[in-house]
């Protein structure tokens, strides 16, 4: 149904298609940016060469930056850097968010229960990870690289093992043995209300002061502070479905909770997913030319539209080194949104 | 001399824009209102009478609708002989509210929540009538007193949410009568409100009528409440007016197939009838457009008396049985529901709701029981918690030796299949994004009926041809069916686990009566073929004395009264019982007659 209607829209409707295409194009560009960039490599340094202007018969066709890099080499793999931190940390976000969200609206304060015994060894056991992971994380510095992975592999299973044996001795003891409810929607509502309550950015720069630079760690800040806007809309959307018939209907049946989850509450809640998977994405793409303008999270040697911009900074006459990163930028954000709607409307419900 | 008529409508025609072209909702039709008159439109969804009073308020949304002909004449005080239609927005902004209003059908939302109810009446006089504030508050008063709304001068202070969908209901009244208008149309004004409190309004609408001269043009779909209310009535059919003349000429002699398939299809309080007539017994609507009056055979022919005997044997077959087994199918004991509404400092619940206030009864295999009550005497809860999708509070629900109330999720979610529950809104109990096919197969998938997906297939089209349908629907998608298609189908699903019980929840409340008396039908049919029970929750007592053998009486989360139809009917033993039955409008001639001489009495 689903592709059918997306056919249609192909059909009708030019923006789509000029987006689809545009699109398509960006991806086979990344893809093969390294025939496609003239044979220059991004962070290829040819200092008698700066700030070239564009200009199409010369080698390099979009101009130089202030160090004499290639323009056009730049704009193709700077665009590949966006994309890898942008698509994975949404794709991440939505999962974890849509998860997260549904299964607290879904169990909200009552219906799941734990051991109080289990939430002690949990507490102590993320303790002794965060202690000797992260807080302590220097014993293994000395060791190579495979060995201190090995010894941290081996560190976390002897914590679990204590962690789980620890369990079954508390279950023993009468007040901890008991069954408690689970106040789930509460601790995800005010995790929610407090990472959103820090201004994204400086929550970003903090941690990327604690962490070393690279793609990965960006990967997993960015999505610290991703995952709240697709858990609060899986949240609203699923208790909103909760009171319909169907949904009833599904319980009276006997069907299992995932498949309540799965199969009739996440299919309904598709349509404004979608939508904001395209806006996070596109304010992605946006925060990772910011941070690689300000210098924080990827190292400098990583191609960034946004470390193309932070170049135009020094020579304001370079109006090359704005245009095409923000043009690129700024095309493709509305080409995502144009794909974002029409599959908005095709996942969308006639009434 | 003739007397020129208040309002006069001429080959009125409204058109929709969709996909498929133009369609007409209302399609060149003629009427006139007199002063002091009542003209009740009656038609099913659809047929075009809510978009008759849109246009002539000018209130149709263009685009998708557009006016395209015809011509509304009225008498205004304000500018003389005006045709509605064609009258500029600024002049029509002058006439809404002040010579002609309206109420609306959901009390609910056509109220702003956030004024007072005084400040919204208010809001009309000091637009239309330049009083001072002092002024329209006294005016205020006086309307409230007139619509009888216990403690007027509280009522003006007092928030919509605040109070109770009739009184709301009093609040539009008077908000429309409150420039003394010379047209009121009311578009379904009692549709949503209990039976006892529709009588109310009624009586109340009479009485405005009689007092100040008011034309009311009244829409419903209800021929009960047009024999209460209406001088003349008008049948309307697809946006065609098929049949207009007096009360008492329609009801008693009916020219049209369609009125009197109308007439016929609602299930009587007096009279039993083992099947209920539809609308397709009546007539047939040709592929033109032109309706053919079928014959309609009462059962005088010999198949018919031959299948009416056998259906009559199975009855009595059946209600015998059910006495045999002494054992009952569900036993509920001292059944409580309490939802908590107020907490203190500490978190502790200072107050609760009894929606359910301890409940006894017994359901015996093969019977239907009826449960009525109306809105918010915890009857819906009251089924809901038989399938545990509410909590009990306290009590037991003993099915097959087992408590229900005390079984774990898992043991619950096995036991599921005994009980299937069909709901009111056939347009939200289906999930849209699945097909028919799947929607009814997946609880058996879910329960391991049947071996594998070949089979289910093939239980699944035999179930969509018992429910009246096809094997071909099987891959559509619910947005493409009917209302009744869906009730239809969410039956489907609810007899894919062979239950034992079936819990409807005013599960015909929502339909067109024609269509109703097509699911009346169905489910009588199940019941005889297979034996289920039900358990029939609706407000509708014609509709359960109809379907029960028993019928249980809720008020305030207790079963007031319990026995059979007739003794519940013939016999009332409690005042409310009786209350809720003489508030019923029965249409029979004789309470025309005696509503046209309390009229006239006024």
């Amino acid at each position: 149904m689903i592709w059918q209607r997306l056919k249609r829209a192909r059909q009708q409707q030019w923006t789509f298609k000029l987006a689809a295409v545009y699109l398509l194009v960006l991806l086979v560009c990344m893809l093969f940016a390294p025939f496609l960039s003239a044979g220059f490599h991004p962070n290829f340094l040819d200092l008698s060469q700066t700030y070239q202007a564009p200009f199409f018969f010369q080698a390099h066709w979009l101009g130089t930056d202030q160090l004499g890099r290639d323009v056009w080499a730049n704009l193709l793999y700077g665009c590949r850097t966006a994309f890898l931190v942008a698509v994975p940390v949404m794709l991440l976000a939505l999962v974890a968010g849509t998860g997260l969200g549904m299964a607290a609206a879904w169990f909200g304060n009552k219906l799941l229960h734990f051991r109080r015994a289990a939430a002690v060894s949990l507490g102590l056991w993320l303790f002794a990870v965060w202690f000797y992971g992260f807080y302590r994380a220097d014993f293994s510095s000395e060791l190579d690289q495979n060995a201190a992975g090995l010894l941290r592999v081996g560190w976390l299973a002897v914590l679990s093992a204590v962690a789980i044996v620890l369990n079954r001795l508390l279950k023993t003891l009468p007040f901890l043995a008991k069954k408690v409810p689970l106040p789930l929607d509460e601790l995800l509502l005010k995790t929610m209300e407090v990472l959103a309550s820090v201004p994204r950015l400086i929550l970003v720069l903090s941690f990327a002061a604690l962490l070393s630079p690279g793609i990965g760690n960006v990967v997993l800040l960015l999505l610290l502070t991703y995952w709240i806007g697709p858990a609060r809309l899986a949240r609203a959307e699923t208790l909103k479905m909760k009171q319909l018939p169907y949904i009833e209907a599904a319980q009276a049946s006997g069907l299992p909770v995932w498949r309540i989850l799965s199969r009739h509450v996440l299919p309904n809640a598709a349509a404004p997913l979608v939508t904001a998977f395209c806006f996070g994405l596109s304010g992605l793409l946006g925060l990772e030319a910011t941070l690689s303008f300000l210098g924080i999270g990827l190292p400098p040697e990583t191609p960034s539209l946004g470390r193309m911009l932070a170049g135009a900074r020094l020579n304001t006459d370079a109006w090359w080194l704005v245009l095409f990163p923000a043009l690129l930028l700024c095309l493709t954000i509305l080409a995502i949104q144009t794909i974002g709607q029409a599959f908005r409307k095709a996942l969308e419900v006639e009434k | 001399m003739s007397i020129k008529p208040l309002l006069s409508v001429r080959n009125l025609e409204t058109q929709f824009r969709s996909q498929h072209g133009f369609v007409k909702a209302v399609n060149n039709i003629s009427f006139d209102l007199m002063a002091g008159e009542t003209v009740a439109i009656v038609g099913e969804s659809g047929s075009g009478k809510s978009v008759t009073s849109l246009s002539l308020m000018q209130l149709i949304n263009d685009p998708p609708g557009k006016i395209t002909g015809g011509s509304a004449v009225l008498q205004s005080k304000k500018f003389g002989e005006v045709d509605l239609l064609k009258l500029p927005e600024k002049q029509m902004e002058k006439l809404r509210g002040s010579e002609i209003s309206m109420i609306f059908q959901e009390p609910m939302t056509s109220l702003n929540p956030v004024y007072t109810c005084g400040r919204q009446v208010m809001e009309v006089l000091q637009l239309h009538e330049n009083l001072s504030r002092k002024e329209a508050e006294a005016r205020t008063l006086a309307l409230f007193q007139q619509v009888k709304l216990p403690r007027p001068e509280k009522m003006l202070k007092a928030y919509p949410h605040e109070i109770s969908g009739g009184q709301k209901q009093r609040v539009m009244i008077a908000m429309a009568m409150a420039c003394e208008p010379s047209v009121l149309i009311a578009d379904e004004p009692t549709t949503a409100l209990d039976v006892t409190v529709q009588a109310h309004i009624l009586e109340l609408l009479n009485e405005l009528r009689e007092r100040k001269g008011t034309s009311i043009l009244f829409i419903t779909h209800d021929l009960g409440v047009v024999a209460e209310i209406a001088d003349r009535v008008m049948v309307m059919y697809k946006g065609n007016i098929v049949e207009q003349g007096n009360v008492l000429d329609i009801f008693t002699n009916p020219q049209h197939p369609y009125t009197k398939a109308l007439l016929a299809c609602r299930p009587k309080i007096i009279t039993f009838q083992p099947v209920l007539p539809t609308v397709s017994d009546f007539m047939e609507v040709l592929p033109t457009g032109e309706i053919v009056e079928k014959p309609f055979v009462k059962d005088d022919s010999l198949p018919g008396v031959v299948n009416n005997y056998i259906d009559t044997m199975a009855e009595l077959k059946r209600k015998q049985l059910m006495q045999q087994s002494t054992k009952p199918l569900v036993k509920v004991d001292d059944l409580r529901v309490h939802f908590p509404i107020k907490k203190n400092f500490f978190g502790k619940v200072k107050e609760y709701v009894r929606a359910v206030d301890g409940v006894d009864f017994e359901i015996f295999p093969g019977e239907t029981v009826g449960l009525v009550g109306e809105s918010g005497c915890g009857k819906t809860t009251l089924g809901r918690t038989l399938l545990r999708l509410v909590e009990p509070t306290s009590g037991r629900i003993i099915f097959n030796d087992i408590d229900i109330a005390g079984l774990s999720q898992e043991a619950l979610r096995k036991s599921r299949k005994n009980f299937q529950m069909v709901f009111q809104d056939p347009y939200a109990s289906l999930n849209p994004m699945l097909t028919v096919g799947e929607t009814i197969m997946e609880p058996m998938k879910v329960h391991n009926i049947l071996k594998n997906g070949k089979e289910r297939c093939e239980k699944v089209n035999e179930l969509l041809e018992t429910v009246g349908l096809t094997a071909a629907h099987f891959d559509r998608y619910p947005h493409e069916f009917s209302g009744g298609q869906r009730q239809r189908i969410s039956i489907a699903r609810a007899l894919a686990l062979s239950p034992k019980c079936i819990i409807c929840d005013e599960s015909v409340s929502a339909l067109d009566v024609s269509v109703q008396a097509q699911v009346l039908n169905l489910l009588n049919k199940l019941k005889r073929e297979m034996g289920i029970t039900y358990l029939f929750i609706t407000h509708d007592l014609s509709v359960a004395k109809y379907m029960s053998d028993r019928i249980f009486v809720m008020n305030q989360g207790r079963i007031i009264e319990s026995g059979t139809p007739e003794q519940i009917f013939n016999q009332p033993q409690n005042d409310y019982t009786r209350d809720l039955i003489a508030a019923i409008p029965k249409g029979d001639v004789a309470d025309i007659r005696k509503a046209q001489e309390r009229r006239k009495g006024l």
